[in-house]
């Protein structure tokens, strides 16, 4: 599904992805850990085409066709989903419109009629249930006064609304409580198929408990320094990241 | 002067020999006029009055325990200076303005308020937001003028400026003027472009970067519209403001 071959992203000159290989196939969770400034959010960024990053090197394949070629738009069409680690509130548009524009925009693109106004409710009904996302929320405008949590939940709910091929979810447990943590986790892995995969971006194992990967890539200097399956979040809980760098640097 | 009344809800309506409105029971107004000619309008007693005014001049004045929510529209004028300025003469008193203008082309709009607290423990709330297109020009001057024996006074202006383009000049002079103790008044004025992490944010879900705008653009002007209460009017004024963003 996702092909990503000697990637190299910087911004104002500054490179932080310094050749990043990763594949992705369909019904696969990988999850990315690694520490503070070691690329990770700048990935999902430059995956979902935010244009203050600049690709200097290398290509991306998604679903058969070069993704760093399309713009913003066209990727979401495509069935990429970008969990937003600060999502953005945005003041006088409403979560319903917002939504049901984003959904008929795919929609369209995708041949479709747009959705008619009850299945768009039934729909909102629905998946609103998945997140236990309060909807007196979804009356409101987009991420508008909304609690840390409200947000997050609102993330996967959107996720849930857009059925995306392929989500990434950048530090989506920042900012949450055990609680909030485990009903965000349980979105997660309820929306999970085996047509779908999710890249999950994370600081900590305890979000892995919930969402078992697949696979655990460490991100370190712009570089995946170690690919492992599942145990690997644990050493790391255990081990900090230290002892892999060294290895890595001493290699 | 011209003037429309909409809505049914008017009961009351005296003009004086000033040609003057005083309203004494809920009311809804469209006043509308591009003729520079001022309108007076004396509030008593009543709270829930509501005045859209399409740019023209006018001076309200409110008596003990009255209230009014202005909205203040302006649109599509070549060269327009719409000048308010309100008087709170009575104690208790609330005023609410929401305003909203859109400079397009060479348009050279001005809007110029003033709101005299001269009585203690009244409140003034006023959102004045404008947009600049093209190479327009817009100037907004606010002044809150809280006068000796006016303690008590609640008074909050607040401004937000859209710059559609380069070209588009804002000036905003957002202003104070304090001789009384015991008040609380804050006032805040931001010109920015469209948000940069808004647009992304809706472009990733999907919505090409034209609609996202607009949006953007319409969730500005929201605020204002949508307070309108009076349902007609305000679908009007929806409509032909939903027009210019559409020509944007």
């Amino acid at each position: 599904m996702l092909y990503i071959n000697n990637l190299h992203a910087s911004i104002e000159e500054r490179e932080i992805l310094k050749g990043i290989n990763l594949t992705v196939n369909k019904g696969e969770v990988h999850a990315i850990m690694g520490p503070n400034g070691s690329g990770k959010s700048t990935l999902a960024s430059v995956l979902a085409g935010k244009e203050k990053f600049t690709v200097t090197e290398g290509t991306v394949i998604f679903e058969s066709q070069n993704l760093l070629d399309m713009p913003i738009e066209k990727r979401a069409h495509e069935g990429l989903f970008l969990g937003f680690q600060y999502p953005v509130e945005i003041p006088g548009v409403s979560m319903a419109n917002f939504l049901k524009s984003a959904i008929n925009e795919q929609r369209t693109y995708r041949g479709e009629a747009p959705i008619s106004a009850s299945d768009f409710l039934k729909k909102m009904r629905e998946k609103s249930a998945i997140v236990d996302i309060d909807p007196k929320l979804i009356s409101r405008s987009v991420n508008e006064g909304f609690s840390g949590g409200e947000k997050k939940r609102n993330e996967i709910f959107q996720m849930a609304m857009l059925n995306p091929k392929l989500s990434i979810l950048d530090e989506t447990d920042s900012g949450l409580d055990i609680d909030a943590l485990r009903v965000v986790a349980n979105g997660v892995t309820h929306l999970k198929s085996s047509d779908n995969a999710t890249i999950v971006i994370t600081h900590y194992q305890r979000l892995l408990d919930y969402i078992v990967p697949d696979f655990v890539h460490v991100l370190y200097n712009g570089r995946i320094i170690r690919s492992a399956g599942k145990e690997l979040a644990l050493e790391l809980e255990e081990r900090g990241y230290d002892w892999l760098i060294k290895e890595c640097e001493n290699e | 002067m011209s003037s429309v009344i909409s809505g049914s809800t008017i009961k009351t309506l005296q003009i004086d020999a000033k040609n003057s409105f005083e309203i004494s029971q809920d009311g809804c107004y469209q006043l509308a006029g591009t003729n520079n000619k001022k309108i007076d309008i004396y509030i008593t007693k009543d709270k829930n009055v509501e005045i859209v005014d399409l740019s023209i001049d006018c001076s309200i004045h409110l008596h003990l325990d009255s209230g009014v929510n202005l909205k203040m529209i302006s649109l599509k004028y070549k060269v327009s200076n719409t000048i308010y300025e309100v008087f709170i003469n009575g104690a208790g008193v609330d005023f609410n303005l929401d305003s909203i203008s859109i400079a397009q082309a060479d348009d050279n709009i001005g809007i110029y308020s003033t709101v005299h607290h001269t009585m203690p423990n009244s409140q003034s709330y006023q959102y004045i937001k404008c947009i600049g297109t093209d190479s327009s020009t817009t100037t907004f001057e606010g002044k809150v003028h809280i006068l000796k024996g006016a303690g008590g006074t609640n008074a909050y202006q607040q401004n937000k400026n859209l710059m559609l383009s380069d070209e588009a000049t804002i000036l905003a002079r957002p202003w104070l003027e304090v001789y009384a103790d015991d008040v609380k008044c804050s006032h805040g004025s931001t010109t920015g472009m469209l948000s940069e992490d808004e647009i992304f944010y809706m472009r990733q879900r999907g919505i090409p970067l034209k609609s996202a705008q607009k949006l953007q653009i319409e969730g500005f002007i929201l605020g204002v519209t949508q307070k309108i209460s009076n349902e007609s009017l305000r679908e009007k004024i929806s409509k032909i403001i939903f027009k210019i963003i559409e020509k944007l």
